[in-house]
């Protein structure tokens, strides 16, 4: 019973989040948004109190019960859990398939220390907060979903809202252009999946108890549980059966003893007890853990990151038009290299970002102008950072400062967003049709949203676009829709305005 | 097996899709006509005499501007012109009666001339005449060695060593100032005599858009015997015919135009008499109408039907996609029924009926294609025009059907129009303008369709 209720309120809660992550209307994240602001290190992050106390009151009352039901990487282990099941015999699988194991505290603590150390040098802004992230099991399974499930999602949708908008039915949102896969995280997400799976695969929740820092800290708590699994020893006819249902390896069944700070009350040792022997209750006495016996299971990780190519420039003339139809060619706009990264309103400055993002690639996944993508600095390694080859933060949306769980993002009012500055538009007058080659355009000045670029006669006569960089708020849809880049005669992939990120955000 | 079953079955899916897109979306592409239920009688075509040559020419003429791509068949992309169906299509039309094909060099991306000419030299040259053109898009193909080779590329394309039919392509456009440019002072006028004088061309005509002095001054010449028309192409529908007779519409005032070249017994060949496939997709009510006069007919009918009823018309041009569009026409024009008096006084109040819906007079010809900054111009109208017909123009954000219209609003211009092609990125620079044989101020349509998907984008429900 206890464990039904258990598998059933994971369900939900994993497809939830996941849905956060891959459903780009914003309805999965109007009802279950609230989900990944209840995830450990976002949480602390935040400082959402609020969270925090609950996830704390949880533990001490339920056990790690976080890790059973809230946690998407911990459910994620239960399927490849189930998934190795169903690859089991049948003759194999009867006595269960797990062993007891001791805890290997070096290990485990190791781990913990590692990622209070990052944590803290994220706080301190010695190093971005990213490097924590990834450590942290919310944020790699968000990376995974964020890289894999949401393109796959995200082409299966448009294929199949393709076909009904076909036949006049608008019945299915097209999903927007997303900027979410980018090799560097895709690699590293990866990497962290398999060690995942691995480690799931020989032995059920080992990630749980040896690497995962929440793990640790919860486990710190969920010794002083109130409700607790417990042997009745005068039920129990030590056949041993609870220990090897146990994914967390936690059950000692010759001692008859439990590891309640490796147990992720689970239930599983309750249902498959014949005797009855094992009650979800409250426990008088604690018992310490079994002795450390550590061994070494996690591998290292190895980052590749990709250099920028610079592109030549050179301008050359449009064909002459000589026959009718057909499209002239798109290019793919490129960012300018080595200017400053913009970031989202909402995110203060560049330091709060980097300082609180531990890089799980929600507001990534969630933009629908496919403006933001992962950055592959090392300074601000996987946090998001604004590109607006595909689109332009518009001024009427705040889904990344909504959604944000780690408070990198602070909410923001609508109302507000269009007020503020997070960059300024800079002008290439030697790139620009207009100012260079006095072609007529100025589509700089007529899609800026906040009247800050005029075009002026320049030296040589051209009009020429300038920036009020008093008004300007860099929102980066003059760089957008810079033909410069795109389509026309200037062979370089760069706008001639584009816009570079101020360090700190501010109203204006 | 599987894998058999699953290509087959993504093919049914994108089959189906384009059936169904034909039936409803579809129906606001070049042309698009739905079929009617009136049996078609092979061998009843109407014919007309040119009374300079006495070629009997059937009353449907074979627009070659928008023929099939292999896109079209497969689900891409690929504008690449559908040879297979190209022959299916030119070789119904032959055996249903139809003799008259009208190409130019700059039709489909200029593959057009080459893909009739292949389907045609498939039959006897004398089963059917061909009209072709000396284009005028770039000043760089003004020159007169730059006309005569475009007029040799178009004998060798067609397979042919004579033209039927020869128009000067689009006059009117860019005026006299044009004309003059591009025809008369550089000898190209001169040269087309002589080729018409040698046998290679049969018939001397123009086509005409945009400015009327053009016109006017084109039929004085004619009169002052300058140079002898043999035909005059111009633009006619019900909606042309029937508009406002004040100075300013005197452009495309179709009754004026067709008067003065039947007071001179000028043969008339019609295009644009389903304005691009516009008056096949009409307003609800319209619908009604035209259904309950005629249930088994198609919309389209009644577009061909006016434009083929005036005695001095030779043929009348259609730019037939599809089969289904060519089986209609036949069937319009197997033989024609003229339209009554009382059929055109209810064409005139079809006229008022569809004008006061202020669609944008786009006729998907592509001329303004490309643009250089990569727009998909007659997409972008055509969605616009499209949500006026279907009254999904959201504007009042308390409506309670406004969440659902500006959906169906900005998911179909999404679905419609790439979003590097949308309006958004339309730099002004007008280098369309002057090609749209509708005289529509693109740049200007553009920048105020813009302004309305941002006021929708920003205003949610």
């Amino acid at each position: 019973m206890l464990r039904t209720i258990r598998i059933i309120l994971a369900v939900i809660a994993f497809i939830a989040i996941t849905a956060v992550f891959v459903d780009f209307t914003g309805t999965a994240a109007d009802r279950f948004g609230f989900l990944p602001k209840y995830q450990l290190v976002p949480a602390l992050l935040a400082v959402n109190t609020l969270a925090i106390i609950i996830l704390v009151a949880l533990t001490l009352v339920f056990g790690r019960v976080y890790c059973s039901v809230l946690c998407p990487l911990g459910v994620f282990q239960d399927i490849v859990n189930r998934i190795r099941l169903a690859f089991t015999p049948k003759r194999k699988r009867k006595p269960g398939v797990f062993r007891y194991s001791t805890e290997r505290k070096a290990l485990r603590y190791g781990f913990l220390a590692t990622f209070a150390i990052l944590f803290i040098a994220g706080l301190l802004a010695l190093l971005p907060q990213s490097f924590a992230g990834l450590l942290d099991p919310y944020s790699i399974f968000g990376r995974g979903v964020g890289q894999f499930a949401v393109p796959v999602w995200r082409s299966g949708v448009s294929a199949v809202a393709e076909t009904a908008a076909d036949s006049g039915t608008y019945l299915i949102d097209g999903a927007p252009a997303s900027a979410a896969f980018v090799w560097g995280v895709a690699i590293v997400a990866a990497i962290q999946l398999i060690i995942v799976i691995l480690i799931a695969w020989r032995s059920g929740r080992g990630y749980c108890n040896t690497v995962c820092p929440v793990g640790s800290i919860l486990g710190l708590l969920s010794r002083f549980s109130l409700l607790k699994p417990v042997i009745n020893l005068d039920k129990c006819n030590s056949c041993g059966s609870c220990g090897r249902h146990c994914k967390a390896s936690c059950i000692n069944t010759k001692e008859h003893k439990i590891d309640y700070s490796r147990c992720v009350v689970c239930m599983d040792c309750i249902n498959n007890c014949t005797q009855g022997a094992i009650s979800y209750s409250i426990r008088r006495k604690s018992h310490p853990a079994a002795t450390e016996q550590a061994k070494p299971e996690a591998g290292r990780r190895n980052f590749v990151v990709g250099a920028a190519i610079a592109a030549g420039a050179g301008v050359a003339m449009a064909a002459d038009k000589t026959t009718d139809g057909g499209f002239a060619p798109l290019k793919a706009k490129k960012r300018h290299a080595g200017i400053t990264g913009t970031v989202p309103a909402g995110a203060i400055s560049l330091e709060h970002l980097r300082r609180h993002c531990t890089a799980c690639q929600l507001c990534i996944s969630a933009c629908p102008s496919g403006v933001l993508k992962p950055s592959m600095e090392l300074s601000t390694f996987m946090q998001p950072v604004m590109n607006f080859t595909k689109g332009y933060c518009r001024p009427e949306c705040t889904t990344c400062a909504d959604i944000c769980p780690a408070g990198a993002f602070h909410p923001i009012a609508k109302e507000e967003k269009a007020a503020i500055k997070i960059g300024t538009a800079k002008v290439d007058p030697n790139m620009c049709i207009s100012a260079a080659y006095g072609q007529k355009c100025g589509t700089c000045e007529r899609s800026c949203p906040t009247k800050a670029i005029h075009m002026v006669q320049g030296e040589n006569g051209n009009m020429r676009p300038v920036v009020d960089e008093s008004r300007c708020i860099g929102c980066g849809s003059c760089e957008y829709h810079c033909p410069v880049g795109t389509a026309g005669q200037i062979t370089d992939n760069e706008a001639a305005i584009y816009v570079e990120g101020i360090d700190k955000h501010r109203t204006i | 097996m599987k894998k058999d079953i699953n290509p087959s079955r993504r093919r049914f899916l994108r089959n189906l899709g384009i059936v169904t897109a034909g039936a409803s979306v579809g129906a606001c592409k070049p042309g698009a006509t739905t079929d009617s239920d009136k049996p078609l009688q092979d061998g009843k075509m109407t014919y007309r005499t040119n009374p300079n040559t006495g070629d009997t020419v059937s009353i449907l003429g074979y627009g070659c501007m928008r023929f099939p791509t292999l896109g079209m068949a497969n689900g891409s992309d690929d504008q690449t012109l559908d040879q297979e169906a190209i022959n299916k299509l030119v070789d119904r039309a032959l055996e249903a009666g139809v003799n008259y094909f009208d190409t130019s060099p700059a039709y489909c991306q200029g593959q057009s001339e080459k893909a009739i000419g292949t389907a045609l030299a498939r039959h006897p040259r004398d089963k059917y005449y061909i009209a072709t053109k000396l284009s005028n898009f770039a000043p760089q193909t003004w020159p007169r060695e730059k006309s005569i080779e475009m007029f040799e590329n178009s004998l060798q394309y067609l397979q042919t060593d004579y033209v039927d039919y020869l128009l000067l392509h689009a006059i009117g456009g860019g005026g006299m100032n044009n004309l003059h440019q591009r025809y008369l002072d550089n000898g190209v006028l001169d040269y087309l005599k002589e080729k018409r004088k040698e046998g290679t061309i049969r018939n001397l005509g123009f086509s005409f858009h945009g400015d009327i002095e053009v016109f006017d001054n084109c039929l004085a010449m004619h009169d002052k015997g300058e140079v002898f028309w043999d035909f005059v192409q111009i633009q006619l529908n019900y909606m042309d015919w029937n508009g406002e007779k004040d100075e300013a519409h005197r452009n495309v005032d179709a009754e004026y135009l067709y008067n003065e070249l039947a007071r001179r017994d000028n043969p008339v060949v019609i295009m644009e008499p389903l304005l691009g496939g516009r008056l096949a997709n009409v307003p609800v009510a319209v619908v009604e109408q035209m259904k309950s006069r005629r249930p088994d007919e198609s919309i389209a009918s009644w577009a061909f039907r006016f434009a083929g009823t005036p005695d001095k018309i030779l043929t009348v041009l259609s730019g037939m996609t599809y089969m289904d569009h060519l089986n209609d026409n036949l069937r319009t024009y197997s033989p024609l029924e003229p339209i009554s008096e009382e059929e055109n006084m209810f064409l005139k109040n079809v006229a008022d009926e569809i004008r006061s819906n202020n669609t944008i007079p786009c006729n998907y010809c592509n001329y303004c294609m490309p643009c250089p900054y990569g727009l998909d111009i007659p997409a972008i109208l055509t969605h616009y025009n499209r949500c006026i017909i279907d009254r999904n123009m959201p504007s009042d954000a308390t409506d309670p059907d406004y969440a659902k219209q500006r959906k169906a609003w900005l998911y179909g211009y999404d679905h419609s129009v790439p979003k590097l092609r949308q309006a958004d990125r339309c730099i002004q620079c007008g280098t369309c303008n002057p090609h749209c044989p509708q005289s529509i101020d693109i740049p200007a349509e553009l920048h105020r369709i813009n302004e309305y998907v941002e006021k929708l984008k920003q205003t949610k429900a």
